[in-house]
């Protein structure tokens, strides 16, 4: 990804799913909801190539 | 019964797994084959018409959804939701991951599913696999261990499906013949290139292309070279017809659908490439493919899958490099090293001339390049052998490692008589059909070295892993001995777990309970790695066996 402005939007959405999820967890326990907001951090993981670290994901492809 | 094979990479991993799909559906009578690709790909349709349906996973739209500070962020969440609900309404048996990818693993917990085969977490979050190919895949490939079976092969054995058609069964339609007709139109004796792919990495270069393409026009000037490249590649192949243009050679540019690629494939004798899509696509033609891994490309994961084609890599020391992040060096060093001459030299020989002559070419550029052949092993695996290079133990240990766990992740070791002699028999012929110019006496050699080696590794392991019982009994282990055996531990393990594994002895404090998930894996790796070591002894016994009596 080349726009700044658009990985900073990506982070702040990052961070507030992980927000979410969190407040999710401590009020309703591991939902689906939860579920959800873990893929849709994925998924940002996955366009924000190098915070995509761990092993179970692309790189072993 | 109504299947779901989620397959979230990219285009090339969809196209080759391709066969792996094809396996799926063949598998049982009355499959209806529904496969989840990333919506922009959702042009492989035509491609796979025998999939009953391809269901488009939005990423992007989600992605988009999620980047731009004026959309809400529960609009891809309500995308995603509505994705979920209708896999969930399709009702499948079975799902098989063929993604690998905590996304995907998580999607794959979210559907309800009989059997599920590849990555799922469950509701506490845990990872399931289905399959030990797949734990397999996840530590062994994973943690960078140098034994590493070709991916497709692992989605074989991973989705149990039998292991003996590798078909790429890609259809042509209409539109794609039209299309190769308006580019080639009767032309005979066709080559293509293919020469960017998806990461600068693994671009080799267009004056290195050219200069290959120069030697062999020269050597083959019946031949017409047609420049493959995407409508979004039309100016990357422009510049490449220019630059082949000052060396004087004369190349088309072939610029078309994937449709129209495998048309053109089709006729065409020879492809060379890089890592890219259009490799996998020509694996559905029986045209011959030369394919330049270099960059962050791993042949041994993604190569070629088809026999009799040939993988040409560098002897640069930081090959395979990382994905996605760029060259740390200060030129292209795997790039660099292989020479277009030689390349030149191979086009000309993989179309005209025998295997020897191929295996002189490798020896003679040995010190920059590998040349990699194909081959279907008779154990099961897709090998690469690098011509250059004759038969020692390296190579032996790399077939008997990828049989042991197909033993292993069978659970033959539990049994009271496992299938050691058939696999030994299996084991002796890949050595026979992939080395056919080796003395008997030299191979036989070679496995009696193998057999001590094997022999003395299974003590260490068995000492190591009764030092790792004290873990659970609260003793502090002598992380010294691990330490000592680290390079043992690597090659079984993996890179990443021994790493972990010393560093977690070091730091060990009695407290077994805080620690049970991880000494729980640490345990379990080591009691797979013993077992791997007696089925590795076993089947070179047996092995050793079988070629006395034959002699």
């Amino acid at each position: 990804m080349s726009d700044k402005k658009e990985t900073n939007n990506l982070k702040e959405s990052l961070f507030r799913l992980e927000k979410a999820a969190q407040k999710i967890v401590s009020t309703r326990g591991y939902t689906k909801e939860v579920e959800n907001i873990k893929m849709l951090n994925e998924l940002i993981r996955e366009q924000l190539i190098n915070e995509n670290i761990s092993y179970s994901t692309r790189k072993i492809r | 019964m109504k299947v779901l094979a989620v397959s979230l990479l990219r285009l090339g991993d969809i196209l080759m797994l391709s066969p792996v799909l094809k396996g799926i559906k063949s598998q049982h009578k009355n499959v209806e084959l529904h496969v989840l690709i990333n919506s922009q790909f959702s042009f492989v349709k035509t491609l796979m018409p025998w999939v009953d349906k391809f269901i488009l996973f939005d990423r992007k739209q989600m992605q988009k959804g999620m980047g731009e500070v004026d959309r809400q962020l529960f609009e891809p969440l309500d995308r995603l939701s509505t994705t979920i609900d209708y896999l969930n309404n399709e009702k499948y048996t079975k799902v098989f991951n063929l993604t690998h990818t905590r996304l995907s693993g998580i999607l794959c917990g979210l559907i309800n599913a009989e059997e599920k085969l590849g990555l799922a977490f469950n509701d506490n979050h845990t990872a399931s696999f289905g399959s030990r190919w797949y734990s397999y895949l996840n530590e062994q490939v994973g943690g960078g261990s140098d034994f590493t079976a070709h991916m497709t092969d692992v989605h074989y054995y991973g989705a149990e499906i039998p292991y003996n058609s590798h078909e790429f069964d890609f259809v042509l339609d209409k539109k794609g013949e039209d299309e190769a007709v308006a580019l080639i139109g009767d032309l005979k004796n066709i080559i293509c290139v293919q020469a960017f792919t998806s990461d600068n990495k693994k671009n080799w270069g267009l004056d290195r292309i050219a200069k290959s393409l120069k030697l062999f026009q020269y050597m083959n000037p019946k031949y017409s070279i047609f420049a493959l490249g995407a409508p979004n590649e039309s100016h990357k192949v422009s510049e490449l017809i220019k630059v082949c243009d000052k060396e004087g050679v004369s190349v088309k540019p072939a610029i078309c659908s994937l449709q129209g690629a495998l048309g053109i494939l089709r006729v065409s004798e020879l492809l060379l490439t890089g890592d890219t899509s259009i490799k996998h696509l020509a694996c559905g033609t029986d045209c011959k493919i030369i394919e330049i891994a270099i960059g962050s490309s791993d042949y041994r994961k993604t190569g070629v899958y088809r026999k009799n084609n040939f993988i040409v890599t560098s002897t640069a020391g930081c090959a395979p490099c990382m994905h996605s992040q760029s060259c740390i060096k200060n030129s292209h060093i795997c790039g660099d090293r292989i020479e277009p001459e030689a390349i030149g030299l191979l086009m000309h020989q993989v179309l005209n001339g025998s295997n020897k002559e191929i295996r002189i070419l490798a020896q003679e550029y040995a010190d920059s390049l590998r040349i990699h052949k194909t081959y279907f092993n008779h154990s099961g695996f897709w090998y690469a052998r690098d011509l250059a290079k004759g038969f020692d133990t390296k190579e032996l240990e790399k077939v008997l490692n990828l049989s042991s766990w197909k033993l292993l992740n069978r659970g033959e070791h539990l049994k009271l008589i496992g299938e050691y002699g058939s696999e030994s028999i299996k084991l002796n012929a890949t050595i026979q059909q992939v080395y056919p110019e080796l003395k008997s006496l030299v191979k036989q050699r070679f496995i009696t070295d193998l057999e001590s080696r094997i022999t003395q590794e299974g003590e260490s392991l068995l000492n190591l892993k009764l030092e790792l019982q004290k873990l659970a009994k609260k003793k502090i282990v002598n992380s010294e001995e691990i330490k000592r055996n680290y390079k043992l531990l690597e090659s079984e393990l993996s890179p990443k777990l021994a790493s972990e594994l010393v560093v977690f002895t070091e730091k060990f404090n009695g407290q077994t309970q805080e620690h049970f998930g991880q000494i729980r894996k640490y345990s379990e790796a080591m009691q797979s790695a013993y077992d791997r070591n007696q089925i590795q002894l076993k089947l070179v016994r047996t092995m050793m066996s079988q070629r006395m009596e034959n002699l």
